[in-house]
């Protein structure tokens, strides 16, 4: 018997478009390493890269309007975590060419699933949610808060840390803090006898 | 007696995510800003804006 592709497993699991998103954040933080502190802003910048196989440093900074030192910062985080390559251009040394790889583009590649295959949706995606956030790097903790609490209804804070990711208990309890500060959730108190 | 704490989504989120995902022929970007003077109790919501992305 075939097997059935992770992708249908996912879709079937997912009852509506809010579910599939928290499926899409869990593979944005797998093909970046497992970190779901990574700012949306990095996860853009491999899906650009992605989207551009052997596209230079320059031209992601330039189609994603980021300035230098942020596109340095994340480059080099990318590289050290093995999800893209670095290869010098054949025809002008100085040129690097970049490419996502391995695991992160494998975990690319699900997540494109829901956008059939589209990297400009799937940015569109990433760039709306950043654009929720007044704080500069939201990250995919956040979203993935976002996300659960919109699924949830009205959730209590144990519901919203059992669908997040993995973290220390005080770094959980900021994320909330933060997104309650920025108006994105709003925090009710009932006394409860 | 303790308190009980529970956390909402604002208004506007839910529909802002759901376009997030829509498909390229509607773009939705959202705003910041409050929407207008709401009745006494009724949170404040985001703004959502709808546009269709030239073809």
């Amino acid at each position: 018997m075939p097997q059935k592709p992770l992708k249908s497993a996912h879709n079937q699991a997912s009852a509506n478009r809010i579910q599939q998103m928290g499926l899409i954040l869990d593979h944005l933080v797998d093909a970046l390493g497992g970190d779901p502190s990574s700012p949306l802003r990095r996860a853009q910048i491999l899906v650009d890269i992605d989207g551009h196989p052997e596209t230079t440093q320059s031209a992601v900074m330039e189609r994603l309007g980021l300035n230098k030192s942020t596109i340095n910062r994340e480059i080099e985080w990318l590289y050290d975590h093995g999800c893209i390559l670095r290869q010098p251009s054949q025809q002008d040394g100085r040129v690097i060419h970049m490419l996502t790889c391995g695991y992160s583009k494998k975990n690319l590649d699900l997540a494109l699933d829901y956008f059939e295959k589209n990297h400009k949706n799937l940015h569109f995606f990433l760039e709306t949610i950043i654009n929720l956030f007044t704080e500069q790097k939201p990250t995919l903790r956040d979203a993935k808060f976002l996300v659960a609490a919109v699924d949830i209804g009205e959730a209590s804070r144990q519901d919203l840390f059992a669908r997040g990711y993995s973290a220390a208990h005080t770094t959980n309890v900021r994320a909330l803090d933060s997104l309650v500060e920025q108006g994105l959730l709003i925090k009710t108190e009932d006394e409860n006898g | 007696m303790g308190k009980n704490t529970k956390y909402i989504a604002q208004v506007g989120l839910a529909e802002i995510l759901e376009l997030a995902m829509s498909p390229s022929a509607t773009r939705v970007s959202a705003k910041r800003d409050f929407l207008g003077k709401l009745p006494e109790g009724v949170q404040a919501g985001l703004k959502v804006t709808t546009t269709v992305a030239p073809q």
